[in-house]
């Protein structure tokens, strides 16, 4: 790993998803940046690790969105990146889909991985992260999952609703 | 007898690269979501071919220039205009397209409109032949040595940004190839039959090609076999070819099955 390299998980609206391409190609062009190591995980085994083993042939418009996000996941994590950003991991997607990721993040934060993840949708996955930052327009708290929400509801505000 | 086999022979040689080269370049560009700027361009070389036939200069020359300023001035045009890029491109392509038909009684310019409309095939010589060929090798080249950074670009433009692809130059050489495309092309097949081989065959495949690789080897035969195949129909019912060939492109488009 390089010290200091930044993969970005993206939003689903920023990707064409009618562009001509498969599963396995998508994921190999996490490979361009040139930070990760020959030693790195290869498409197979990281398509395995989100789920998505045998459809590595598919075509990206023929998943759901749920099988979109984890295809997303695999690139970000091919590039070995020393920090993780991921935007609105969980948007659109089905209950078991928003689990597996979490446990694939996880996985990550334990092997030494920072991850930094934007979401305007928590739910009951706020107690996985070390430490929160809620943002409405600016900084409204900072701190443990269990220190946020203390916060929010002496607050009594409708923000509360955001942390479950 | 060998003088009549060589007039056919370049017309056809012709009618099959072009054929195959405009798909190609047209996969690039509709999977980019950029087919409007080379519709743009195609428009947009007509006051250079003008000026350069009034100066007596090579016409190609002329009309590359002319096309580059045309996707420019558009480029310019969007940023000013962000979220209504349709409109600006489309009034830069018919702004363009009348200072062309201008500058030909302003210039007193011995041009043939329609034949830059609809082409003349038949009339196509060894310098047409050569043009397209480097046009050909050029897009040859973007795509072997650039393939992966065109997929990303194409797939996830902000992704290619952020992963510190060179976006911005592999745009303006996809922009300048393009240009090179539709310049060497016009003058086999016009304007008007350009646009239809950039698209036809591209949408005939591209809901079920598996990669840009696959998707550019298809349209390719799909336009070869439309360029050949409508050479020969228009000899066999003695009609101009590039019309024709026009009229097979949106023909095509009804056949495909859903």
């Amino acid at each position: 790993m390089c010290k200091g390299s930044i993969a970005l998980m993206p939003q689903k609206a920023a990707i064409d998803w009618s562009f001509p391409i498969t599963v396995q190609e998508m994921v190999k062009l996490g490979k361009t940046s040139r930070r990760q190591s020959k030693e790195g995980r290869s498409v197979e085994q990281l398509l395995n690790l989100v789920g998505m083993a045998g459809m590595e042939s598919r075509r990206l418009n023929q998943l759901s969105g749920g099988q979109q996000q984890r295809v997303l996941l695999a690139r970000a994590l091919i590039q070995e990146s020393d920090i993780l950003l991921l935007d609105e991991p969980y948007s659109a997607i089905d209950p078991p889909t928003r689990a597996h990721l979490l446990d694939v993040m996880r996985q990550q934060a334990e092997a030494g991985q920072t991850l930094l993840v934007s979401s305007h949708d928590w739910g009951k996955g706020l107690d996985s992260y070390d430490r929160v930052l809620v943002i409405d327009r600016h900084l409204v708290a900072n701190g443990t999952p269990t220190q946020v929400r203390n916060t929010i509801s002496e607050m009594g505000n409708v923000m509360g609703d955001c942390c479950g | 007898m060998a003088e009549f086999d060589l007039w056919w022979g370049i017309p056809l040689l012709m009618a099959l690269l072009v054929g195959s080269l405009c798909p190609a370049a047209g996969s690039l560009l509709i999977t980019q979501r950029r087919i409007l700027l080379a519709n743009l361009m195609a428009h947009s070389v007509l006051p250079g071919l003008v000026v350069a036939l009034a100066l007596e200069v090579d016409p190609s020359i002329g009309g590359l220039i002319s096309g580059l300023i045309g996707a420019l001035v558009a480029e310019r045009l969007n940023q000013r205009f962000r979220g209504r890029e349709e409109g600006a491109m489309n009034t830069v392509l018919a702004g363009f397209t009348a200072l062309g038909v201008l500058l030909v009684p302003l210039l007193k310019a011995r041009i043939d409109l329609e034949s830059i409309l609809f082409g003349d095939i038949l009339a196509a010589g060894g310098v047409d032949l050569v043009r397209t060929a480097v046009a050909a090798f050029a897009l040859v080249l973007l795509f072997t040595t650039r393939y992966q950074d065109l997929v990303f670009i194409g797939v996830d433009p902000e992704g290619a940004i952020a992963a510190k692809r060179p976006v911005s130059q592999i745009r303006f050489i996809a922009i300048v190839i393009t240009a090179l495309v539709v310049i060497s092309s016009i003058a086999a097949v016009g304007i008007v039959l350009v646009i239809g081989l950039l698209c036809a065959p591209v949408l005939v495949h591209v809901e079920r090609s598996t990669s840009l690789r696959n998707q550019v080897v298809k349209s390719s035969c799909t336009g070869l076999l439309l360029c050949g195949g409508g050479m020969m129909l228009a000899v066999l019912l003695d009609l101009p070819p590039g019309p024709l060939i026009g009229v097979l492109c949106m023909v095509l488009l009804f056949l495909r099955r859903p």
